[in-house]
């Protein structure tokens, strides 16, 4: 069994829309990331794949081994497609990086991808609706309905009238979109204003259009290593911490739906393990599919008090140059949301802001980096702690 | 554990052995760990926990145009999902609802104001 795992290769396609069916996208990524970490191919000993939608959206299923004949690897690795909506990429992430830690294999081969454009929005709407309970679709709940249910509890909860719940949202998306503007992968490179966002059409009141994170295509790859070998590669990054949990499938069974206890307790095991605290984290990654879930997964991690993460924003304080820099990338709101891939996307981002190349918006000197990936409506979440030594 | 045909739809569950309830059928109670079953109820109504107007319905209720995600506590004691086709005006969080008709074939549960 090794020690340590670190990530020693990352690869990242443009997230936006593109012309390449997803096992060539990933492909794409995957030849980055070998390259970066300065195997060969055939030092790859597994692949763990995210991906979600492909079925739907390009008529595949059975996308692991689809993916490695794209790549053109022959060499008879096993391979697994793993499943769990937004989350599929960091749960791929973490059952590679638990082979290594197992001490099965020195070397594997994680990501995600996704193509979810090629296809009429209303498929990829049907399909994205798919991740919610059965019972409760069928009694008139849709997805933008629950972010509302989400963010009118938020409000109710901490004395947020509407207008100024809806006003400290749109800051994030500012952020977020300020922060995309200058990264040269994310699928809406553009700044807005608060204007903008106040402006945009009502989806599920209080939740507008631009509240929310668009639909993309995209894939991400990153290159695990066990530290024998990572300590002969370029730039390691060390995987400190670990968590995964589950949340309760049943919306109308959950107590409070401004928080989530399955994001509390992965980021607790996560921060146990790497033996640190969210005050030693210098940049993060969170999924803000929805503006307000920026502030639950923040909250619910611990980087903020309750009632407190929403003014984050506002303030600066999420801002790459803040005291908690948050969604450098762009977030899911511009850097994109290529479902399966998004949480390979958090990981690679943050293992280059820690390494220094990232390219776009950077964190002062971090030393430490944190990402939460979440799955549906909260019902399967990550958290992963990075560090440079 | 999927409804069956011979089960009222719509309707709630309760475990035989600790009263728990639930929306959503359970093998084993969450609550007392009992893998005696739960008990259909049929749902009666309640009063409104929050609700959300859906101005872009999905496509198995596009039929409904706009209508009113109500989140309802059931007299039964948990709570459930469904639609209010009156103006939102009409209801705010705490209004007396009862179930005024299903569509057993979309297994959609309407409430209406009590």
């Amino acid at each position: 069994m090794t020690k340590r795992v670190a990530i020693v290769g990352t690869g990242m396609t443009p997230s936006g829309t593109s012309a390449m069916p997803s096992w060539d996208l990933f492909a794409t990524a995957a030849k980055e990331a070998v390259g970066e970490a300065g195997l060969p191919l055939s030092r790859i000993e597994a692949l763990h794949l995210g991906n979600v939608y492909s079925d739907f959206t390009e008529a595949q299923t059975n996308m692991a081994p689809k993916v490695l004949s794209a790549m053109g690897v022959e060499s008879l690795i096993p391979c697994a497609r793993y499943e769990a909506a937004c989350a599929s990429g960091s749960i791929a992430f973490r059952q590679g990086y638990l082979n290594i830690l197992s001490g099965v294999y020195d070397v594997v081969l994680v990501g995600g991808t996704e193509r979810l454009r090629a296809v009429p929005g209303s498929v990829v709407q049907q399909a994205m609706a798919t991740s919610m309970d059965l019972t409760e679709r069928n009694a008139g709940l849709t997805f933008a309905a629950y972010w509302a249910y989400v963010a009118r509890a938020y409000a109710r909860k901490h004395h947020l009238a509407e207008r100024r719940l809806q006003e400290l949202l749109a800051h994030i998306s500012v952020k977020n979109h300020c922060h995309g503007a200058v990264n040269g992968k994310a699928h809406l490179q553009r700044a807005v204003t608060l204007e903008d966002i106040m402006s945009s059409s009502l989806v599920a009141p209080p939740i507008r259009v631009m509240d929310c994170s668009p639909f993309s295509d995209g894939a991400a790859a990153l290159v695990l290593a066990s530290e024998d070998i990572a300590r002969n590669c370029a730039k390691p990054v060390w995987i400190a911490g670990s968590g995964q949990a589950s949340g309760g499938f049943s919306i109308a069974d959950q107590a409070d739906l401004s928080v989530n206890p399955a994001i509390a307790k992965a980021a607790a095991d996560a921060f146990r393990q790497a033996g640190l605290g969210p005050a030693d984290v210098g940049v993060t990654e969170v999924h803000d599919c929805v503006n307000i879930h920026e502030v639950v997964c923040l909250e619910s991690a611990g980087f903020f008090k309750e009632g407190e993460g929403i003014h984050a924003a506002e303030e600066r304080r999420t801002y790459f140059d803040g005291d908690v820099p948050v969604n450098l990338s762009g977030g899911l709101k511009a850097r994109g949301h290529p479902v399966g891939a998004t949480g390979a996307y958090q990981l690679c981002e943050i293992a280059r802001q820690l390494r220094g190349d990232f390219e776009g918006k950077r964190a002062r000197n971090p030393e430490v980096g944190l990402t939460v990936n979440v799955g549906g409506t909260g019902t399967a979440v990550t958290v992963t702690i990075l560090r440079k030594e | 554990m999927a409804q069956t045909s011979e089960q009222p739809f719509p309707c709630s569950f309760r475990c035989r052995s600790c009263d728990y309830t639930s929306a959503v059928a359970k093998a084993v109670c969450p609550r007392c760990g009992s893998g005696g079953g739960m008990s259909p109820e049929p749902l009666t109504g309640g009063h409104v926990v929050d609700f959300v107007p859906v101005l872009f319905p999905p496509e198995n209720l596009k039929g409904l145009g706009r209508y009113v995600s109500v989140l309802v506590k059931l007299d039964t004691g948990c709570q459930a999902f469904g639609v209010f086709r009156g103006d939102p005006e009409r209801i705010q969080v705490g209004t007396p609802m009862v179930v005024a008709h299903v569509d057993a074939e979309q297994h959609v549960p309407f409430f209406d104001v009590a």
